[in-house]
């Protein structure tokens, strides 16, 4: 331990708040994490048949979850694969399943795939793998979303570029390609979208496509930050951070002035001096 | 011994403790491989091998005091501002990507890794450094260091914001007079990644 120093102090932490705000201001949209978590930069996309020339990787993951069932209503469930960030996720919500009578149990199942159709040039085109979302039941039977019950939840990662892509779902008994509303989900990964779906199929990230329901106002910014995003960043948070910066110097001015007040001269002028020679 | 040889010599030791971090960084990225930051036995080590470093460099863990406790916590909040706003502003919906491992085993070695960091650059080389030059020039050396020994696991994106918070960190370093105040923040911030990514 050494003395604080408190005037240097003072200084050096309204530069660093100062810092702080302008590199929040001035970061690229796809902003590192926080400051040192143990979550990286997304690893190289997985593609199911490689494109040439792409990375050579492992191949993509599947995943698989299974979730009780009880008095004919499933619980809440999440799975994603093992990519870092996954490259698909599905959310279910408790009660979203139409499930066979007597089921005890479902098991939820996402896998890429090659394409069970192809997708229409007018759409655009496939952007990363297809994956397949299935759910059986320990009876026998379909499983199905519930009509009227909160949608189960596609999250899908594309490779880099992907923002603006639209999540497209193929199902059995409508094998054509059809464009859900796609949510950017923004913030450190601009690669990944999510839709809401009231259908179990196929699942695949198009670029291109037009029109449609692709973004949603105000959701966070979609591919670099958008409008939505810069007021907080440049006004809110900076002065949030003053206020915070000041409620960390106040308590040591107070501190200080009781030491001035109880130590009578001897600490004034010793501050960064004192440190200094010891 | 002439006075340039004298300064050469007294800033040895922050020397070493400079080339001991760029060895334990060069450790992490070998064992973490392509997995990056997300490997948790790369954390492992590294946050070990900081410590060890720190230990040998001088700096001594100081039991916190009530102050070093508020510095840490309004430091940390000073560093989570902008994120909790962004998050106020656009909440996430899903899961970005899970680290290694459950919450317990991913918050133990991020807390492990913020100390170890802290102990070590604003501990003992903040030490070394506060008795041989001026406050500022070490707070800056200290953040410099900080901020490059991501670049390898991060990127460069991710220089700015942490050189940035490098100088804050320092500043509560010579607020408070130890590595208490910074390692606290610098955990806190870390953590709350799990909430607000």
């Amino acid at each position: 331990m050494t003395p604080p120093l408190r005037l240097p102090a003072a200084r050096v932490l309204a530069a660093g708040a100062a810092l702080i705000a302008l590199a929040w201001v001035l970061m690229p949209a796809p902003s590192p994490p926080l400051y040192d978590g143990l979550s990286g930069p997304a690893e190289a996309y997985r593609y199911l048949n490689p494109p040439a020339g792409s990375q050579s990787t492992p191949p993509p993951s599947s995943a698989n979850t299974t979730l009780a069932v009880s008095g004919g209503s499933n619980a809440a469930g999440f799975l994603s694969t093992s990519e870092q960030p996954p490259q698909a996720q599905f959310l279910v919500g408790q009660g979203s399943l139409q499930v066979p009578a007597g089921s005890t149990s479902v098991t939820i199942t996402v896998k890429p795939v090659p394409p069970p159709a192809p997708i229409p040039a007018t759409d655009g085109r496939l952007d990363g793998n297809v994956y397949q979302v299935s759910i059986t039941a320990d009876k026998p039977g379909p499983v199905t979303v519930r009509p009227g019950a909160t949608q189960p939840t596609v999250v899908l990662r594309g490779p880099p570029g992907s923002s603006g892509a639209v999540i497209e779902r193929s199902t059995a008994a409508a094998p054509s390609w059809q464009a859900l509303h796609t949510v950017p989900i923004g913030g450190q990964t601009p690669d990944i979208v999510a839709a809401n779906t009231d259908q179990l199929g196929w699942f695949a990230m198009v670029l291109g496509t037009t029109g449609s329901s692709s973004t949603s106002s105000g959701a966070g910014g979609g591919g670099g930050g958008g409008g939505g995003g810069f007021p907080i960043v440049a006004v809110v948070a900076p002065l949030a951070a003053l206020v915070l910066l000041g409620a960390v110097i106040v308590p040591i001015r107070l501190s200080r002035a009781r030491a001035a007040q109880g130590g009578g001269r001897s600490g004034r002028g010793g501050r960064g001096s004192s440190s200094r020679r010891r | 011994m002439t006075v340039a040889a004298a300064r050469r010599a007294a800033l040895r030791p922050a020397a070493l403790l400079c080339a001991g971090l760029a060895a334990a960084v060069a450790l992490r990225v070998e064992v973490a491989g392509n997995t990056g930051s997300a490997s948790a036995p790369a954390g492992v080590l590294f946050g070990a091998v900081l410590l060890g470093v720190a230990l040998a460099g001088g700096w001594r863990p100081a039991r916190p005091s009530w102050r070093t406790v508020a510095a840490g916590a309004g430091g940390a909040l000073v560093l989570l501002a902008v994120p909790l706003a962004l998050r106020v502003a656009a909440p996430p919906v899903f899961r970005l990507g899970s680290p290694a491992g459950g919450f317990p085993v991913w918050a133990g070695v991020v807390t492990l890794v913020a100390v170890a960091e802290e102990g070590l650059l604003r501990g003992a080389l903040m030490g070394v450094l506060l008795r041989r030059t001026t406050p500022e020039l070490a707070v800056g050396v200290a953040a410099v260091a900080f901020a490059l020994l991501h670049v390898p696991v991060y990127g460069w994106v991710a220089l700015p914001l942490d050189l940035a918070v490098g100088v804050w960190l320092g500043g509560l370093r010579l607020a408070t007079g130890g590595a208490g105040a910074p390692a606290m923040a610098h955990t806190v911030a870390d953590l709350a990644t799990w909430w607000l990514r």
